[in-house]
């Protein structure tokens, strides 16, 4: 960890020094900035109100060897608090810290055909609360891979080009076991060094773009690498888990005089093989099962409008809904039994933000939100499925 | 290599030179020398680049004349005398100077890129790229101040020769247009490319840096996460007997008005070579090497209430409402083998009648007395701490497990058909359960005994006094009396340390006495406690009167087999403070208004 | 734009009936929850306040600073910090970033005058110091960055008088000493706002505990007026006021 961070900070020394010298006419070097700072007050419908913020930071460099090779590096820092989130992905006081490299090799093979392939490292803490320990969170997560994407370019005036991309990420997690497993059924026996969902992701993807409008298909495998699938008996069997994630994205920005219009629409289908048990206590001795737990199909829209009333000033809104539909998972009630119905999760959020540029690099926003859950999941002890949220805050931005 | 002279470096359109003080004016053609005293000058449409002996590079837009009035080694000076100039000056010796002067005012420079422009009457504007700029005006203004140090980024305008002014920031398209590349022959429209190129550029890195978040967060959104506690946490440490260890915490909630939380640890090997039974410890009769040890704590609340869904609300819960808990347990148990459980247990109800009227859990025979049975009074004498130990097998009305469950859920009795001998039954909605004794194993065996803490003897507590940086490790002993009949007694015998993440043993030295915060000291330590069973070698409690007694009277044999006839075990766990903290902090309002 | 927010913020807090839900007693609890869980790290945030990490000024070579409110006002946290600029940007050669040696020390008055009325409490000290080193590039005439390292540590030591020790697992403890200490990378971007004004963003990094800030601040040639950010510190938001005097 340590030697991530320093090298953050030679890189950072690094790319201050080359900036100087970048500042003054230099064709090679091209520096890239990009503070922001969220923070903001939450108030759910049940519960007291809290506080959570967000930091952003990035520092790149583009450097230009030749007319034809690029290379590009980007450190990312990420401090993400205590919020509202989508169902079933956290409760409202995780927060999470992560610290990511990308370098990325930029090659021009003719005229209109780029490939990049590029280097990728990250690590992520974990933790439920303040004053917890960053390093022991039990889902820290370190990822190391690469990927090589090539763009095609195939019609230069209205900027339209075709980007194919494969990702290779080997994800670890450091710290996550789980010894119940082992106390709950003696057939199984627990790792007590970590690890359990280590995995390595593969992604496939293709992404054109064509003046402004933009449309993906991207087909995710991960393959677990400890991680067994849990049979009916409440005991891991042999063979491991494989989930597998195909997502297809649509958007476009348009400007319309002063209005400012960049909706997308997404539809992910996610398969997994992994089944689940469910323990209402320790030493329950007759868990429910749950077949094909994590199968599920999410279709997710939002609408962002902006109104830039002068040249300083914007107002701002959007409408975003997120719907999730398992295909096995039954919901529970609120004794924690399943029904006979299919689990499904709606997100909807409304906000509506004022923007104030104070000069070319900074940004000064107030925003306003609410956030409607619902799901006919009523087992609700341990993560948020119904409620109504609204949050207020401030966000900082400077960029250049 | 160092020119004696400027050099015009390029030049487009008009432009003449006189290359001496007295010189004629002639065209300027590239590679041209202007000597100290001479000048340069631009007519329509041209433009020129001079460049200086000490790297100083000047640029000269149309209609623009410069004079090269000094230029020795350490001091130079120019004069604009109208037009547009830009300038780059790079770093200079110590003592060097570098003036440019207009018709209204001096500025001098050290190490700065800036533009200026003037004209033959003395208006002028200045706008400072990098560096600094030192400027004073020839004639002082009638108000207003007649020197200013400019930095970058800011520039000056100056309206007419003697009128004040002041410094003000550059705008957007002054900032553009003075940094745009300004070297002769190029059309307008590629001045300004250099810099769409690199805006250009840096929308990319923008698209990059927003590429890669993309991945990174679909990354981290395919975790799947089911939570099913309220809090957990785990470490990996070793324990004081070096053995590794592997802690698990959680809180969950089991019913809808009851807490569970348990500390779980696994070792994969456990060893234990009775080093501290020389320092005063107990003996451990238990396999050595054994595999997978699992040990657990579990602790249960419930409470009169149903506790709402969300941890968020409990604060507001307990403050508003008059909430009391209804009964709790601790039970400690070795689970290395699911079939064969040794086992501790203490059980609290809550006694209505005491503490004024207010209330409060009690742990004395009326917890086990079964439902219906009459509290015992504060003053009564058998208002003693209870245990319930022993080793569970399976048989054949429950397992193992199951009969830890009802044990933990306080669902024993004191059976009533054996007075004295310490047996419980099951009990189960106010009727015994099933036909055996808890703890009755397939020989008929019965294994599991209750026992109520004998006030005569005396404890048994080492150290006593020790030094200011002695060790944290504690041994102690109390003496209980199985089934409260006076002839058979046993040892409830616990070992406790504050060991760090290694296993090594702390002093107390180490937490008062570091730089370090609280905080930081919790999360490298743990607490680890073996406990005992111990038969007693003393039938006469009233006789220990002394911890010196007292250890004389704990046997080295374990009160219960496990696993073989002459073999126990004990039960060795380790506890780490990560979730206490969270758990403080999130119901700390909860926890204030219980103890109120 | 300020001027809208405290609008928009007086209008929201008078309107109370969305705030019925709020449990303000509870959130007061939960504050002490977390200040007793760690207090190093509570009174380190009033540290942050006064800790001046952002560069001098292009031209200036030496600044004074104290922070005002909250570290003096009401924490009584007495502080000085001082700013001296080693070489300025491109002086050594082009391209050299300009380099700025930052430090100050705090002492809180409180605890002396608690102490002098403490019955068990011979002897307080609380108090702090921090050092470091900034370094500072242009990118363009008006945008600024800047980065370094600064070591931090906050000092509490409590001696007890003889006989009112009190005790700790069987030992008795003559003094108490905690603390926070870590080493803190910070990066930052800065641009004018006017003559003599600038606007910074700067993000404090703490390389041991991982302790994250962030600090807005509006510079002026006198005061400073600042929002730092402790997404994980007790009090989340800590609007700062401090005086400097830059040479």
């Amino acid at each position: 960890m340590k030697k991530i961070l320093l090298s953050a900070l030679l890189t950072a020394g690094l790319a201050g020094s080359l900036f100087a010298a970048a500042a003054e006419d230099s064709k090679i070097f091209t520096p890239f900035f990009d503070m922001t700072l969220t923070e903001a007050g939450y108030l759910p419908s049940e519960g007291n109100i809290f506080s959570g913020g967000n930091i952003n930071t990035q520092v790149g460099l583009l450097t230009k060897i030749t007319q034809k090779d690029q290379l590009f590096g980007l450190y990312n820092f990420n401090y993400a608090g205590p919020g509202f989130a989508p169902q079933d992905s956290r409760q409202f006081t995780d927060r999470s810290m992560s610290h990511g490299f990308n370098f990325e090799y930029r090659r021009f093979l003719t005229d209109r055909l780029r490939i990049r392939p590029g280097v990728a490292l990250a690590t992520e803490y974990r933790r439920t609360g303040a004053n917890e320990v960053w390093k022991n969170g039990l889902y820290n997560m370190n990822s190391a891979g690469g990927q090589l994407a090539a763009d095609y370019t195939f019609d230069e005036e209205k900027h339209g080009y075709v980007t194919a991309q494969v990702l290779f990420r080997n994800v670890a997690f450091p710290n996550y076991t789980d010894l119940l497993r082992e106390f709950q059924n003696a057939g199984n026996t627990a790792e007590t060094s970590g690890g359990l969902q280590d995995q390595t992701m593969t992604q496939v993807s293709l992404r054109p773009v064509w003046n402004s409008f933009f449309a993906g298909v991207t087909y995710t495998v991960q393959n677990y690498k400890n991680q067994k699938v849990v049979a009916a008996t409440g005991v891991y069997g042999d063979s491991k888990q494989k989930d597998t994630n195909t997502t297809l994205d649509f958007g476009f920005h348009q400007k319309l005089w002063v209005f400012e219009l960049y909706p997308t629409v997404s539809y992910a289908m996610h398969r997994s093989n992994q089944n689940f048990m469910v323990y209402k206590f320790l030493g329950d001795t007759s868990p429910q099962f749950g077949e094909k737990y994590y199968d599920f199909n999410e279709l997710a829209f939002s609408v962002p409008l902006d109104l830039n009333v002068t040249s300083k000033w914007a107002v701002g809104g959007a409408i975003s809904v997120t719907r999730r539909n398992y295909d096995k998972r039954k919901a529970r009630d609120a004794a924690n039994n399943f029904t006979g119905s299919a689990q499904t999760n709606t997100m909807s959020t409304l906000t509506g933000s004022i923007r104030k540029r104070m000069n070319d690099v900074a940004m000064v926003r107030l925003f306003y939100s609410l956030v409607v859950a619902s799901s006919n999941n009523k087992f609700e002890q341990y993560m948020p499925y119904n409620y109504t949220g609204n949050t207020f805050g401030v966000s900082y931005q400077l960029s250049y | 290599m160092w020119a004696a002279e400027s050099k015009v470096l390029s030049m487009s359109g008009a432009v003449e030179v006189r290359p001496t003080r007295e010189g004629q004016w002639t065209p300027a053609k590239d590679g041209m020398e202007i000597a100290e005293g001479g000048a340069i000058r631009t007519n329509a449409g041209g433009a020129a680049v001079v460049i200086m002996p000490n790297k100083t590079k000047v640029w000269l837009k149309e209609n623009t004349a410069l004079e090269l009035e000094q230029r020795q080694t350490l001091a130079s000076r120019l004069a604009l005398v109208f037009g547009r100039i830009k300038l780059r000056v790079p770093h200079l010796l110590r003592k060097e100077k570098f003036e440019v002067r207009t018709p209204a005012a001096v500025c001098a420079v050290r190490g700065t890129e800036f533009t200026m422009g003037t004209t033959e009457d003395g208006k002028m504007e200045l706008q400072v790229l990098f560096g600094e700029v030192k400027l004073k005006f020839m004639i002082p203004p009638e108000k207003g101040d007649s020197e200013f140090n400019i930095p970058q980024g800011q520039g000056l305008k100056l309206a007419e020769k003697g009128k004040a002014t002041k410094p003000e920031l550059l705008t957007p398209k002054a900032e553009r247009e003075a940094m745009e590349n300004w070297n002769p022959g190029l059309k307008p429209s590629e001045r300004q490319k250099d810099l769409q190129q690199k805006e250009m550029d840096r929308e990319q890195i923008k698209n990059f840096a927003a590429a890669t978040n993309k991945a990174e967060d679909t990354v981290k959104s395919f975790l799947n996460v089911v939570k099913e506690s309220d809090l957990e946490a785990g470490r990996t440490l070793n324990d004081v007997h070096g053995n590794l260890v592997r802690v698990e915490q959680r809180m969950i909630r089991p019913n809808a008005n009851e807490i569970q939380f348990y500390n779980i640890v696994k070792r994969p090997v456990y060893s234990n070579n009775n080093a501290s039974v020389a320092g005063g410890g107990f003996q451990y009769n238990g396999a050595q090497g054994v595999a997978n040890r699992l040990d657990l704590m579990q602790m249960t609340m419930a409470f009169n209430q149903d506790l709402p869904q969300r941890i968020e609300e409990w604060p507001s819960f307990f403050d508003g409402n008059s909430v009391d808990p209804t009964w709790s347990s601790f039970v400690m148990a070795n689970r290395t083998d699911a079939n064969e459980i040794f086992f501790i247990a203490e059980g609290y109800k809550f006694d209505q009648a005491r503490n004024n009227g207010e209330g409060e859990l009690v742990n004395n025979p009326w917890v086990i007395s079964g439902s219906g049975a009459t509290p015992i009074a504060a003053t009564d004498s058998d208002d003693r701490q209870v245990i319930v130990t022993g080793v569970l097998k399976n048989n054949s009305e429950l397992t193992a497990a199951e009969g830890l469950n009802r044990i933990a859920r306080l669902g024993v009795v004191i059976s009533g058909a054996d007075p004295g001998t310490g047996l419980l039954r099951y009990e189960e909605g106010g009727s015994f359960y099933g036909n055996n004794y808890v703890g009755e194993d397939p020989t008929t065996a019965v294994n599991v005994r209750w026992a109520i803490k004998t006030t005569e003897s005396a404890g048994y507590s080492e150290p006593q006094n020790a030094p200011d940086n002695a060790p944290l490790a504690q041994f102690q002993a109390d003496m209980y009396d199985v089934g409260n009949n006076g002839t058979n007694f046993l040892w409830y015998a616990k070992e406790n340390y504050v060991i760090g993440n290694g296993g090594e043993i702390r002093t107390a030295g180490d937490f008062t006495n570091s730089s370090s915060d609280p905080f930081t000291l919790l999360k490298n330590n743990a607490l680890q406690s073996v406990m005992y069973i111990k038969q007693s070698n003393s039938a006469n409690p009233a006789g220990i009167t002394d911890s010196v007694l007292a250890e004389a009277a704990i046997s080295n044999t374990d009160y219960f087999a496990y696993k073989h006839a002459t073999n126990g075990t004990n039960i060795d766990l380790v506890f780490i403070p990560d979730l206490m903290v969270a758990a403080v902090q999130r119901m700390l309002p909860a926890i204030t208004n219980l103890k109120d | 734009m300020k001027r809208l927010t405290l609008i928009l913020l007086t209008l929201l807090l008078v309107n109370s009936s969305a705030f019925a839900k709020v449990d303000w007693e509870s959130k007061g609890m939960q504050i002490a929850g977390e200040i007793m869980a760690n207090p190093a790290a509570f009174f380190y945030d009033f540290q942050q306040d006064l800790e001046a990490t952002t560069p001098l000024p292009p031209g200036k070579r030496f600044g004074f600073q104290t922070s005002l409110f909250p570290t003096t006002i009401p924490m009584t946290y007495t502080n000085v910090s001082l700013k001296a600029r080693l070489h300025g940007e491109g002086r050594i050669a082009p391209g050299v970033p300009q380099l700025d040696i930052v430090g100050g020390y705090w002492n809180m008055l409180a605890a002396k005058m608690a102490t002098k009325d403490s019955a068990s409490i011979d002897n307080a000290k609380f108090g702090g110091y921090y050092m470091g080193a900034i370094m500072s590039s242009s990118v363009s005439p008006r945008v600024r960055t800047f980065w370094g390292y600064k070591r931090s540590q906050l000092k509490a030591r409590l001696d007890f008088k003889e006989g009112e020790q009190p005790e700790f697992l069987g030992t008795t403890i003559n003094s108490f000493d905690t603390g926070f200490k870590d080493d803190f990378f910070i990066a930052g971007i800065e641009t004018p706002k006017g003559i003599g004004k600038l606007w910074s963003i700067q993000l404090n990094y703490g390389l041991k505990t991982q302790t994250i800030s962030s600090k807005v601040s509006w510079y002026g040639k006198i005061f400073e007026l600042g929002l730092n950010i402790y997404p994980e510190g007790v009090l989340v938001v800590h609007p700062v006021w401090n005086f400097h005097l830059n040479f």
